[in-house]
């Protein structure tokens, strides 16, 4: 045992050998030894931990990664879930958030940045989502309702199945033409304001 | 008539009767009419379906471009799980979508959401469908609506605050 423990236990003046058994260090410090491998252990558990995380991170970006290249959604929502995006990096998180959009879950994509962008301010890579995230303002605008949507609705219950697979422009419940591509369709109807432009 | 709330205030600012697709007689999808894209004068109405299970406004190409919501960059490159497979597309915030009302029914409303533009459009691959789906996460949450599965009603009521 080095003298400074001595020292510091507060006796004011070093050990002049070094202590071997329990009984030999000062009264006031009894348990030192104790204290000392219990920190050594909490050292090495910690460690540990840290692996088993960093492991359990690895096993799941790669559940992530495979998942959404192999297009299971549900099984890459239960590993989005897994994830502990509390304590996530930012560039693992702007990876996932990428993968979320692209396997059609954007409510995922949405909540990872918003654990995770909240800590990393500054990286550039979830700041390439920030945009697309910013809170969108009530723009909301109300509009005339239509006249003609009753007579569009009754023409295409009658007579929708007698057009099966081309395209048909149908203004206030009368055919105007139809085509089998919807550009040929907009050329031939030209002015399509309230026209109904639907495929049979 | 509309809904209201409790104290008065209105659930629904407009509503449009639906129709039922592939088949009119049951209630499969629910079809309503909207108008698409950011011109203040029509470019069309379209039939579009009613889909909570997917994301997004989906629209395909010929329709995006023919009302110009893939005119610019796309935000963000994007996918859809659409009758179980995965669809490639283009994500594009802040297409304006309006919702139309019968003329008994109170009023049109028009509205941002997202829309997803599928690379290729035969990747929607029903035929007895419209290509256009309103999906619930960025287009139909944007709104409160309600079905009124007796009358055949579509309601549509004020923008929620996201």
């Amino acid at each position: 045992m080095p003298d400074t423990l001595a020292r510091d236990c507060g006796t004011g003046r070093p050990f002049k050998y070094m202590a071997r058994r329990h009984h030999e260090l000062p009264r006031y410090a009894p348990n030192a030894p104790r204290f000392d491998r219990h920190r050594r252990l909490y050292e090495r558990f910690k460690k540990q931990l840290e692996e088993l995380r960093r492991r359990r991170h690895e096993s799941l970006m790669a559940r992530l990664e495979t998942t959404a290249a192999t297009g299971e959604r549900r099984a890459f929502l239960n590993a989005a879930r897994e994830m502990p995006w509390a304590r996530s990096g930012a560039e693992d998180a702007a990876r996932v958030i990428d993968l979320a959009f692209r396997i059609g879950a954007p409510t995922v994509a949405r909540y990872i940045y918003d654990e995770v962008a909240k800590r990393h301010t500054d990286s550039p890579a979830l700041q390439k989502f920030a945009r697309l995230f910013e809170p969108e303002e009530r723009t909301a605008r109300t509009l005339p309702a239509n006249a003609t949507l009753k007579a569009n609705r009754e023409w295409l219950k009658a007579h929708r199945t007698e057009y099966r697979g081309l395209w048909i422009a149908v203004r206030n419940g009368a055919l105007l033409a139809t085509s089998t591509s919807l550009d040929e369709l907009i050329r031939r109807v030209g002015n399509t304001t309230n026209v109904l432009l639907t495929q049979a | 008539m509309l809904i209201e709330f409790d104290d008065g205030s209105p659930f629904a600012n407009g509503g449009a009767a639906y129709n039922t697709l592939p088949d009119y007689e049951h209630s499969d999808y629910v079809v309503v009419m909207v108008e698409l894209g950011e011109q203040e004068e029509s470019v069309g109405l379209w039939e579009a379906v009613v889909h909570t299970a997917i994301p997004y406004l989906i629209c395909p190409p010929d329709i995006a471009a023919a009302v110009g919501i893939n005119a610019g960059a796309p935000d963000q490159l994007g996918g859809v799980v659409i009758e179980g497979r995965l669809v490639p597309g283009r994500i594009y915030k802040g297409a304006k979508l309006a919702l139309l009302a019968d003329e008994d029914k109170g009023a049109s409303v028009r509205l941002p959401v997202w829309a997803f533009v599928p690379d290729n459009g035969d990747d929607l691959t029903r035929d007895d469908l419209p290509k256009i789906y309103l999906g619930m996460a960025n287009c139909l949450d944007r709104f409160q609506f309600a079905v009124d599965p007796y009358e055949g009603v579509f309601y549509f009521g004020a923008e929620v605050t996201v």
